[in-house]
């Protein structure tokens, strides 16, 4: 709501309004230098544009590829697969290899995400003046921030723009969809022996907010709860998500292990669904793509034409 | 001195104390179920009639799960007893000596190879077995010296193993892809998850033949206390003993762990506990450690899955909790005379 709000206000005035923590800057022309509080709560200085960036989380690289900055990526993470010409850009190897790597190829922007960036690494980053900007995704307004800030980064504000609007079509068209519509409740399996599901700080419970579901986890205490396999069974969740890529079945083992309890809601309509974890866990330019797809398996009925609005759109996004 | 309890009466004691651990831990969780309605929950479980969620929660998910805490906890504290003996110091425990992460290192082997994490199944078992087992040998090949196990040197060849074990299954965590990361990381931490009655069922037949074995060995085990040339002069061959014993406690430790992680101190916190009420007749000691050791990890289990309910703990973090401590505690009263040697 919020968001929209801004948005409204946005094109009303002509002016982006999304980078909240540093709005005087905004509007200054390429030449200026950036300054912002980044998400982590650490000054970052950008003295000029940013043309050779490593990215540090697949959503980054994705986000960078959707404001049609792929050219200005020099490096990006072994887990980054999207857009398809990322492939192709030099990966970064483990941990200390990593930082060295990061040197040597002389960025002047490294973009990562809180709490997956070690200390040392940040350490290092700073001892050799490379500006680190990172990045913490818990809701849809996040996403639109870091699009500015990214946009602002390499000087692309226009396609910030776009994309976000972009974004926030998609938004409205999918509310549109599920107006009205009873949320089921969904229990996501992040690992199933322990039991870990997905607390209310992650970005996969937005997501499953967004797409009509309510997440049976949402009072659990931590971003990756171990849970009470007790509690699963007295909040009957109408659906069971498995996170996979590739093969999008819910393996025999799974099954097995959950008919157990025959009275689970999920179990007797056997409404136990694999989901893409690589477009699932990624706050980046896909994020209603993914929850489109959520929604086409939370709520089937009301999703009967799997096309999403994005076929009018060219260019980063598919 | 305290005065010794007499066997009859710690028996009594302990087996009140697992009963009255069992209905704690049975009333106590989550999903909050009123005693009160335990007998009529009871009587629609064995009428055999679809079950409603709170008797699923109940006899479907908290019973098996219990029954499994009482049978990993009464077996961890039946190997920890006998490795004492066999070690002659009140310090060991399959956890210290490095033997709970060997077989935790084969679990997580021998899952990766098997491409199983989630279910509790034999090739993990006889993985962590082996890594039990391998545990076992290379600390008695480090530290015997001419056929004997001097304890100091056994207790740091422990301490070793243990950090190189649970390196390589860091080394495995960092390794794999993040989706496999939980269930990695359970095996360093231990926690009692789901639990089926197939698998309790056979964990208490599995287990019961282990310790009926060692309870047969306790008398050798006393003697053995005495030292090696005394016991061999009242007839027990001590190579063989240990070697037996050894064995046995690799398969229970790999059984053990194989089902819930590396759980730890809880063979080293109730033997000592039960060897200043009893004494150290492990003929009395091994059977007792079985039936109190039963009762402090459904205890335990029970604080792991109700203090941040619904988000569980692992349980291993409550047991470290506890005995870490309780092991500095004895390091601490042993300071002045030798610590490693009795």
């Amino acid at each position: 709501m919020f968001a929209r709000g801004l948005l409204v206000l946005a094109l009303i005035t002509g002016s982006p309004v999304w980078a909240t923590a540093a709005p005087a800057h905004s509007l200054l022309g390429p030449s200026e230098p950036l300054e912002l509080v980044d998400d982590a709560g650490r000054a970052v200085v950008l003295p000029r544009l940013a043309h050779r960036i490593i990215s540090l989380a697949p959503s980054v690289t994705e986000l960078l590829y959707a404001l049609d900055a792929g050219d200005a990526v020099v490096a990006v993470t072994q887990a980054c697969n999207y857009p398809p010409a990322a492939l192709t850009k030099p990966r970064l190897g483990f941990a200390s290899a990593a930082v060295e790597q990061m040197i040597l190829l002389e960025p002047d922007l490294v973009v990562g995400m809180v709490g997956m960036v070690k200390p040392v690494t940040i350490e290092a980053l700073e001892r050799a003046k490379i500006p680190l900007l990172l990045l913490e995704a818990r809701t849809v307004g996040d996403v639109y921030r870091h699009i500015r800030w990214l946009g602002q980064a390499t000087g692309r504000l226009v396609d910030a723009d776009r994309l976000i609007t972009h974004l926030e079509a998609q938004r409205e068209a999918l509310a549109d969809r599920l107006r009205g519509v009873e949320p089921v409740s969904v229990l996501y399996v992040q690992n199933d022996r322990p039991l870990v599901t997905v607390g209310p700080s992650t970005f996969i419970h937005q997501l499953i907010q967004l797409a009509g579901g309510r997440n049976i986890a949402a009072l659990a205490t931590g971003a990756y709860p171990q849970f009470s396999l007790e509690a699963v069974l007295m909040a009957d969740p109408d659906v069971i998500l498995f996170p996979g890529s590739g093969a999008m079945q819910v393996s025999d083992e799974q099954r097995r292990f959950w008919s157990r309890w025959p009275t689970l809601t999920a179990v007797r309509r056997g409404r136990l669904a694999v989901v893409d974890t690589d477009v699932m866990d990624r706050p980046g330019p896909r994020l209603f793509e993914a929850a489109w797809e959520l929604a086409a398996v939370l709520h089937p009925d009301r999703m009967v034409e799997r096309a999403t609005p994005d076929a009018d759109r060219e260019g980063g996004v598919r | 001195m305290t005065r010794r309890w007499s066997p009859a009466w710690l028996f009594t004691a302990s087996a009140l104390l697992l009963g009255g651990s069992i209905l704690l831990a049975l009333g106590w969780g989550s999903v909050a179920i009123p005693w009160g309605a335990i007998p009529s929950l009871f009587r629609q479980w064995v009428s055999g009639a679809p079950l409603s969620p709170p008797a699923m929660v109940l006899w479907e998910i908290r019973l098996p799960r219990i029954l499994l805490a009482g049978l990993i906890g009464g077996v961890l504290a039946v190997v920890g007893a006998s490795l004492q003996a066999l070690l002659r110091n009140a310090l060991a425990d399959p956890y210290v000596l490095g033997v709970s992460s060997g077989a935790a290192l084969g679990a997580v082997v021998g899952g990766l190879i098997s491409h199983s994490l989630h279910e509790a199944n034999l090739v993990l078992f006889l993985w962590a077995f082996g890594g039990s087992l391998l545990t076992l040998f290379i600390l008695y090949r480090i530290a015997s010296v001419h056929g004997l196990l001097p304890v100091q040197t056994l207790l740091l060849a422990g301490v070793v193993i243990n950090a190189i074990f649970s390196a390589l299954v860091l080394f495995a965590v960092a390794m794999v892809e993040p989706s496999r990361l939980f269930g990695l990381l359970s095996w360093l931490m231990g926690s009692i998850g789901s639990a089926d009655y197939r698998i309790v069922g056979l964990l208490f037949v599995y287990s019961l033949a282990g310790l009926l074995f060692l309870i047969g060995k306790a008398e050798q085990l006393n003697l053995l206390t005495l030292g090696d040339e005394s016991a061999q002069s009242l007839g027990v061959e001590p190579e063989r003993l240990k070697r037996l014993v050894f064995v046995v406690t690799a398969l229970l430790t790999g059984a053990v762990v194989s089902l819930s992680g590396m759980i730890g101190f809880i063979g080293m916190m109730v033997p000592h506990a039960l060897r200043l009420l009893v004494g150290p007749d492990h003929r009395v000691l091994l059977p007792a450690a079985a039936v109190v050791g039963a009762a402090f990890l459904i205890l335990a289990d029970l604080l792991a899955r109700s203090l941040l309910a619904p988000t569980e703990l692992p349980v291993g973090v409550i047991t470290a909790l506890l005995g870490g401590p309780f092991f500095l505690v004895l390091l601490w009263q042993r300071r002045q005379g030798a610590i490693v040697s009795e």
